[in-house]
């Protein structure tokens, strides 16, 4: 079971969760027709640095001209949470019409993935006043966010942030997962 | 009562099954039971996940396309 805060602050914040978020995929145009595809993601988590993300509020707040954009971000990393009965049948991106890997709960690797022993996943529970159902990040799934389109939307769709010490678990281990080797199979 | 609480259980793999709510009140509750403090409150997490699924819409990532016309330069 991991702490959330329900109150929303102004900016944006590592841990913060969204609903309802598009991930654009291609914008394309041919002969006058524009034709865009787009991936509506029910629920995200921001991983971006919060400092990073806190400098970048001052730094846009500021009403006497700065000198630079220096501390500006161009957009902000977030990873989906899906529900974890969909990643147990591997159901989970069935609307985009792709089978994932089945997990099988009883198994030892579905006991793993509830302890957080299996560093492509995260298993996240949430408190019963918090309206999320059990939910799973796969470290291989993310993207990014532009950052003024998430400030926009932070009033109507912000669910909760994932308090401090649970957040930094969440990134340590997403960097942690980002930065292995592959080695080449031994011969 | 276990062979009612195996049929509950499956349902509750599903979890976005609404059909298991209905279901379930074809099992007869006794406060007496002790395995059924166990069953209301995986009653309620089901509840909850439903209700939640109802609030929030969809549950998976869904594709949307869209296409129109340019105007102008």
């Amino acid at each position: 079971m991991i702490r959330v805060n329900s109150n929303r602050i102004k900016r944006i914040c590592q841990g913060d969760i969204f609903k309802n978020i598009e991930y654009i995929e291609y914008a394309i145009e041919r002969k006058g027709i524009c034709e865009i595809s787009k991936i509506l993601f029910p629920l995200v988590i921001v991983l971006t640095q919060d400092c990073d993300l806190d400098q970048d509020f001052k730094s846009r707040k500021k009403t006497t001209k700065s000198i630079n954009q220096d501390k500006y971000l161009l957009s902000v990393i977030v990873a989906p949470l899906y529900n974890i009965e969909h990643i147990y049948n591997g159901e989970h991106l069935s609307e985009l019409k792709l089978k994932m890997h089945e997990i099988d709960k009883k198994s030892t690797h579905g006991k793993l993935l509830l302890q957080n022993q299996l560093p492509r996943y995260h298993y996240l529970e949430f408190k019963k006043d918090i309206p999320i159902v059990s939910s799973v990040i796969d470290f291989k799934h993310y993207f990014t966010v532009n950052l003024p389109y998430l400030l926009n939307i932070k009033e109507t769709n912000f669910i909760c942030k994932v308090s401090t010490l649970y957040r930094e678990d969440i990134s340590h281990r997403f960097a942690s997962f980002l930065s292995r080797i592959g080695l080449p199979p031994s011969f | 009562m276990k062979k009612n609480n195996k049929t509950f259980s499956k349902e509750y793999v599903d979890g976005i099954e609404t059909e298991a709510l209905s279901r379930d009140k074809e099992i007869s509750l006794d406060s007496s039971d002790t395995e059924t403090k166990i069953f209301t409150e995986k009653k309620e997490k089901n509840e909850y996940q439903n209700m939640e699924i109802k609030k929030y819409g969809i549950s998976k990532p869904i594709r949307k396309i869209i296409k129109g016309k340019i105007f102008g330069d």
